[in-house]
C-alpha cells in the first residue's frame, strides 16, 4: 500500500512546484518516475509522448496515469492500477486546489506581489535550468542508442536530434510534424 | 446557456476534456465555449484568468479547469469543470495503460519510435534558449540554472528541494528588501 502514498506524495510535489509551465514541470515529472521511483523507462516516456500528440490530456496528465498503472499492474492487477492511476491524478489534483484556493485570496493583496517578486527573480531564472535538466534525464542509451556498441544507432538519434532542434527553431516546422518525420526517418534508417 | 453544474462539466468535456494535444491547445476552444458560444465570461475577464493561470504551479489544463470552475460556480463547479478536463484522458490512458507494452513493440511502431524519440528529446530541450534569453540571466544568477540542470540532470538531485532552496532564498531577499524601506 507504500506505492499509493509514494505515488500521491511524488505527483503532488509536480502540482504543488511545477513552475515554468508543461516545459519545466516535466524535470520535476521526470525526477519522480525516472531517477527516483523507476516507475518508467526514459523510452517508455518518451513513447508516452509521441502518442500524446494525438491524445487529450497533456503529458502530466497522461504520465500520472501510465505512471500510476505502470508501478502497480504487476502486483494489484487491473483494478488496482486503476486505483493507482486515480491516486497519482489526485496527487496532481490537490495542489491545483490549494493554489487556486490561496491565490484566490491573495491576488490583491500589495504584499503578496512585492513578496512574489522578490521570489521571482531567483526562480525565473531556475527554469532554463529545469528543462535542460529535462532533456539531460532523457539523453539516456535507451533514447538515442550507445555510441560504442550501436554506433549507427546513436549517430542517426543524434543527427534527427539536431534536425529537430534546427527545424522546429530556425525552419519554423510545426513540432508535431518534425515528430513525425523522424519517425518515417525510423522506418526507413532503424 | 443556463450556468450550472451539468451545462459547466459538458462544455469542459467538450472544450477541454476532447481537445487533442497538450494542456495549451485547450485555451483556444475554452475561449471560443465560454465567450462566444455561452457568454459566461467577457473577452478581459478570459484573459486575466488565463494569465493568472499560467503563472500558477502545477500541471496547467487542471488549473486552468479549477481556477476557471472556481470562479463561475465556486468549488461545485471548479470539480465539475476539473471532472469534464480530466475525464476523457484518463478513461483513454487507464485502457491504452493496459495494451502500452505491447504496442510499443510491434515492429511498424518500434523503429516508428526509435526515429521520434530523438525529436521529442529535442522538443523538451528546445524552450530551455528561448526561456534563457527571455529571462535576463546575467553573471549573479547564471549559477542558478547551470547549477540545477548538472543537480538534477546528472546527480539526481530533487528539482523539489532547488526550488524550496530558492524560494526561501527569495523570502530572504524580500525581507532584507522590506527593512531597508
Amino acid at each position: 500500500m507504500l506505492a499509493f502514498l509514494f505515488l500521491f506524495l511524488s505527483f503532488a510535489q509536480v502540482g504543488f512546484l511545477g513552475l515554468g509551465g508543461s516545459a519545466g514541470s516535466q524535470a520535476l515529472l521526470e525526477h519522480e518516475l525516472l531517477t527516483l521511483h523507476h516507475w518508467l523507462t526514459p523510452e517508455q516516456l518518451a513513447d508516452l509522448m509521441v502518442f500524446c500528440r494525438t491524445l487529450p490530456g497533456g503529458t502530466g496528465l497522461n504520465a500520472a496515469v501510465l505512471g500510476g498503472s505502470a508501478a502497480s499492474a504487476a502486483t494489484f492487477g487491473f483494478w488496482g492500477s486503476v486505483a493507482a492511476s486515480l491516486t497519482a491524478v489526485a496527487g496532481l489534483v490537490v495542489p491545483s486546489l490549494f493554489w487556486t484556493a490561496v491565490i484566490d485570496r491573495l491576488e490583491q493583496k500589495q504584499t503578496y506581489k512585492r513578496l512574489l517578486d522578490c521570489v521571482l527573480t531567483l526562480l525565473r531564472p531556475l527554469v532554463p535550468g529545469l528543462i535542460a535538466a529535462a532533456a539531460l534525464l532523457m539523453m539516456r542509451g535507451d533514447n538515442f542508442g550507445s555510441p560504442t556498441l550501436s554506433p549507427w544507432d546513436f549517430w542517426v538519434s543524434v543527427f534527427l536530434f539536431v534536425s529537430t532542434l534546427l527545424g522546429v527553431a530556425v525552419f519554423r516546422f510545426h513540432a508535431a510534424f518534425m515528430v513525425l518525420l523522424c519517425g518515417i526517418a525510423g522506418w526507413v534508417l532503424f | 446557456m443556463p450556468l450550472n453544474l451539468l451545462t459547466l462539466f459538458i462544455t469542459f468535456l467538450k472544450a477541454g476534456g476532447l481537445t487533442i494535444g497538450d494542456g495549451y491547445a485547450t485555451v483556444q476552444p475554452l475561449r471560443q465555449a465560454l465567450v462566444k458560444s455561452c457568454g459566461w465570461l467577457s473577452e478581459e475577464e478570459f484573459a486575466r484568468h488565463l494569465a493568472v493561470v499560467h503563472a500558477m504551479p502545477g500541471i496547467f489544463n487542471i488549473n486552468l479547469a479549477v481556477w476557471l470552475g472556481r470562479k463561475l460556480k465556486g468549488w461545485p463547479g471548479s470539480m465539475a469543470c476539473l471532472l469534464g478536463m480530466i475525464l476523457p484522458a484518463v478513461v483513454i490512458l487507464i485502457v491504452f495503460a493496459t495494451f502500452f507494452d505491447d504496442f510499443r513493440h510491434f515492429a511498424a511502431v518500434e523503429s516508428f519510435l526509435r526515429g521520434a524519440r530523438p525529436a521529442i528529446v529535442a522538443l523538451i530541450a528546445l524552450p530551455c534558449f528561448q526561456l534563457w534569453r527571455q529571462s535576463n540571466i546575467t553573471l549573479s544568477t547564471v549559477w542558478i540554472p547551470v547549477g540545477a540542470a548538472i543537480g538534477i540532470g546528472l546527480l539526481g538531485v530533487s528539482p523539489t528541494y532547488i526550488i524550496l532552496a530558492l524560494t526561501v532564498l527569495g523570502l530572504l531577499y524580500a525581507v532584507m528588501v522590506y527593512n531597508n524601506d
